[in-house]
């Protein structure tokens, strides 16, 4: 190992796009730095998805496999990089989830108070942040949201699975998760153009 | 298309649970309409702060080697039989 250089330390303060145009260089050592970054939040939601060690090891491997390979398909003008890795990670777990249905026994109520513990002081602040922020928005949902919600995100449930579990049909369920993020969106007051004045929900 | 189907399209997308024709339709529309494209990026971070909530949770130390060495080509060695 060489010592840390000027370079390096750039590379830990680095945000996110900047890293990104890197791997396109094929410079590893902003895996290493966005590894620093996102390796506990995403092995985070892999476990809470596929509830299996080894599967959620093979899940951020994926995602940084792809980060690896993919990095320039990213485009930091169509949004940030979080969500899309975040993205990446639940939809591999999902399919993981498919395919390995007997590697969990899925859980009869889902733990709502989800306690975050980070490593890193300002990893926490940064998370407290927009944790608190997020749980403001969820006490404006419905009840019947919130719950078709948590089954989708946090419990990681398929659709079908919402549906089955909550006695309604697919489209309904599926209507609850999509109105339930639209809500989200509106109460975090990101601040859209056109669409911003139509209703968030809709019953059907 | 009226509005309403369009932010739950863009729900959809966000989530990755568009069934294939909501999709087809879904992405030709994205083509036209930048307001339904950045409606879908702030559904995408609204995803991201979602998952703030969850536990963050270190994976054991050997996974972040294993990561790196798996980005590396194979180095031309000796040849290796199996």
């Amino acid at each position: 190992m060489t010592e840390p250089t000027t370079d390096d330390r750039e590379i830990r303060r680095a945000d996110d796009a900047a890293l990104m145009a890197r791997i396109v260089d094929r410079d590893e050592r902003a895996v290493e730095a966005l590894y620093a970054r996102y390796s506990g939040p995403l092995y985070g939601l892999s476990l809470q998805v596929t509830r299996a060690d080894r599967f959620a090891q093979d899940i951020v491997q994926e995602v940084f496999t792809t980060l690896w390979k993919d990095a320039g398909r990213y485009d930091p003008q169509r949004g940030a990089l979080a969500p899309w890795l975040f993205t990446l990670a639940r939809h591999k777990a999902i399919d993981l989830v498919r395919r390995e249905q007997n590697i969990r026994k899925r859980t009869a109520d889902v733990d709502l108070e989800l306690k975050v513990a980070p490593d890193d002081v300002a990893q926490a602040a940064w998370h407290n942040l927009r944790g608190e922020r997020v749980r403001a928005a969820m006490a404006e949902l419905t009840e019947a949201q919130r719950v078709a919600l948590d089954l989708a995100f946090f419990a990681g449930l398929t659709h079908v699975e919402v549906a089955e579990r909550l006695g309604i049909p697919l489209g309904t369920a599926k209507t609850r998760i999509r109105s339930a993020l639209l809500k989200l969106r509106d109460h975090l007051g990101d601040s859209l153009s056109e669409h911003e004045d139509m209703p968030a929900e809709t019953a059907r | 298309m009226d509005h309403r189907r369009l932010r739950m399209l863009a729900a959809g997308a966000a989530l990755g649970d568009l069934d294939p024709a909501e999709r087809v339709t879904f992405v030709a529309h994205l083509m036209t309409c930048p307001a339904c494209r950045a409606l879908k990026a702030s559904l995408g971070d609204v995803m991201a702060d979602l998952a703030c909530l969850l536990p963050e949770v270190q994976p054991p130390p050997t996974l972040r080697a294993e990561i790196l060495a798996s980005l590396r080509p194979p180095a031309a060695g000796p040849p290796r039989f199996r």
